[in-house]
């Protein structure tokens, strides 16, 4: 019982931010108040008719969506390898591949700009692509490799036994068991991707404004319910599409 | 045609040393258990035999082709897990179906030989079951399955029936025999349990550091054991040390007796060894009995154990059947014992 209404407690302590943010979205005030006064879609109306706003949310998706399969993929064969290292040194390598969840994101950004000038990523699509895989891979990994703690590994190879090669093995069997976590771990470099402001900052060049950055600028010299409906827009689409996702698919189905 | 031929089979980790030097030749059809205390190198010598660890120096040799550098998915070997390794994501059928579709099994082909070995096992009518949806005995039934779909030319089970409850492991070995001399296809078993070892096996293969310490059939491994580590290993042994001068057998305490037939003289540290169930038990006065006393009697169930000492101060452990009418002896008493001189063994 004591449980429970802690539980709701802290629901209701976690959903607050969320209440606000949404009701605020259909003030008819020139900025947020809580609780809004008189209901209008006017900032709806005026986050989608401002292209300078989808063009950053458009452009926010991609890159998410690219360093989210980028670190995805990375992250997932670290993890492996990461897992079936036997002896000396997996600890220290481990810790060594998580360290950028402990690295300051402002410092991450600094040292990129410095990096990016020499090799003349600065400013670049695939310069922001990386910079985000670097701060959302650890989090994959740390996904990936807790589902690994209770795999079986003689399930591979007993696949290998039965005659399957190493691709037959990992996209029929590893794969399939370990789908847990890593799309868990991709949909947290999605979220930490799309969401990412610090080091987009550093390293975005003229034009290349992320949906973060764009809401930043923004609020500096206006204070107009705009991003409330943005924020607004971003939950409704988070539960539409990845709520099921996440449902679906984080369970291991024998079913 | 499918004779197994191991040639100097070496593994070393670092400097540590799994397997040393082993040879060995399985005939065709053959079941053989690899037997030993756990670090002995006999789960190393299987998973190199299947592939997942490459020997350090060595050939492996099936049906005369040397297969030593086939990865494991070329080598058309069948393995039982002691974990079963099901894919737990698949059904029954899809587990069985796996291998059969890995190697490129004619497609038409492939329902009548999930068919024929769900069958083989008396698994007919689990194909859709998952594994979570069946017992340890049921899955361990359905690895079987799995390779035996695909009449590979070796079997290898490691510790496959670990994991069950004891009265179904104890089925479980006759199962896996009948079932191994029914197909008739050569295989290696490994286990830490002699029991099991003795059950299943034509020959067994005693293991010790690395080393072979004894190949034989399981009579020979038992009855005529030839170290001390496996008179020990096996069964249970009276080990009692001494020397041999002048054609006798000398104990360190002092007990003497004449050289078991067949034994070589040597003054070197030697053992004598005796099973407890191979020495008789008789009235003290009973001519060329050695007189002992007992100190310890222990009811074991089907068996009453006694210490006994001789007069030299040696303890032995003599074994006999309970049984209410005979070998009533008590604590302190006086017997005679007797025993076969073939059954005394000299060991190095």
């Amino acid at each position: 019982m004591i449980l429970a209404a802690a539980n709701l407690l802290i629901g209701l302590f976690l959903l607050a931010p969320m209440i606000v943010v949404v009701a605020t979205a259909f003030t008819t005030t020139n900025y947020p108040v809580f609780p809004p006064v008189g209901f209008t879609f006017k900032w709806f109306h005026e986050f989608l008719s401002n292209t300078d706003f989808t063009d950053a949310t458009q452009r926010s998706a991609v890159l998410a969506t690219v360093s989210t399969l980028l670190s995805t993929a990375l992250g997932t064969l670290s993890a492996l390898a990461l897992a079936r290292w036997r002896g000396r040194g997996q600890q220290a390598v481990t810790m060594f591949m998580l360290s950028p969840i402990l690295f300051p994101t402002i410092v991450l950004g600094l040292a990129l700009l410095v990096f990016y000038s020499r090799v003349g990523l600065s400013g670049t699509f695939i310069g922001l692509v990386i910079a985000h895989s670097v701060v959302t891979t650890p989090f994959v990994i740390r996904l990936v490799l807790a589902g690994l703690a209770e795999f079986d590994p003689s399930v591979e190879e007993a696949a290998r036994n039965l005659g399957a090669g190493w691709w037959r093995t990992f996209f029929l069997v590893t794969l399939p068991l370990i789908r847990p976590g890593v799309l868990a771990g991709a949909i947290f470099a999605f979220i930490l991707s799309f969401d990412e402001l610090v080091i987009t900052l550093f390293l975005a060049g003229p034009g290349m404004q992320t949906l973060p950055i764009r809401i930043y600028t923004f609020v500096e010299y206006s204070s107009a319910p705009t991003i409330s409906a943005i924020a607004t827009v971003l939950i409704v689409a988070w539960v539409a599409i990845g709520v099921p996702v996440y449902a679906r698919f984080l369970s291991i189905r024998h079913k | 045609m499918s004779d197994l031929q191991l040639q100097g089979l070496r593994k070393t980790y670092g400097t540590n040393v799994a397997v040393e030097n082993l040879s060995l030749d399985v005939r065709d059809g053959e079941m053989v258990a690899f037997l030993g205390p756990s670090g002995c190198g006999k789960t190393t010598t299987l998973r190199m035999v299947a592939g997942f660890v490459s020997p350090t120096a060595g050939t492996i040799r099936v049906g005369g082709a040397d297969i030593t550098d086939l990865p494991p998915n070329r080598r058309d070997m069948g393995m039982v897990f002691q974990s079963y390794a099901l894919f737990p994501h698949m059904t029954v059928r899809g587990n069985v179906a796996f291998g059969l579709k890995a190697r490129h099994v004619n497609a038409a082909e492939v329902p009548s030989r999930i068919a024929d070995a769900l069958k083989l096992v008396g698994l007919s009518g689990y194909e859709e079951r998952y594994p979570r949806e069946l017992s340890g005995g049921q899955q361990q039934r359905v690895a079987l399955a799995r390779v035996l779909a695909l009449r590979p030319k070796l079997l290898l089970f490691d510790e496959p029936l670990s994991n069950l409850d004891a009265k179904l492991r104890v089925q479980m070995r006759h199962e896996i025999r009948s079932l191994q001399k029914e197909v008739g296809i050569t295989s290696l078993f490994v286990t830490h349990d002699q029991e099991e070892a003795m059950t299943i096996a034509d020959r067994i293969v005693v293991m010790n550091v690395g080393r072979i310490e004894q190949a034989g059939t399981p009579d020979e491994i038992y009855d005529a054991p030839q170290t001390r580590f496996v008179a020990d290993f096996i069964g249970t042994a009276n080990l009692i040390p001494g020397q041999v001068a002048d054609g006798r057998f000398r104990s360190t305490r002092g007990f003497e007796l004449p050289l078991p037939d067949g034994a070589q003289a040597s003054a070197n540290e030697i053992v004598l060894s005796l099973r407890p169930e191979k020495i008789d038990m008789v009235a003290p006065e009973t001519p060329e009995s050695v007189v002992a006393t007992i100190t310890r009697v222990t009811k074991l169930g089907s068996t009453v154990e006694y210490a006994v000492t001789l007069a030299s101060g040696d303890t032995l452990v003599v074994q006999k059947q309970n049984r209410s009418d005979r070998n009533n002896h008590e604590v302190g008493g006086q017997v005679g014992l007797l025993w076969s001189r073939a059954d005394a063994r000299l060991l190095p």
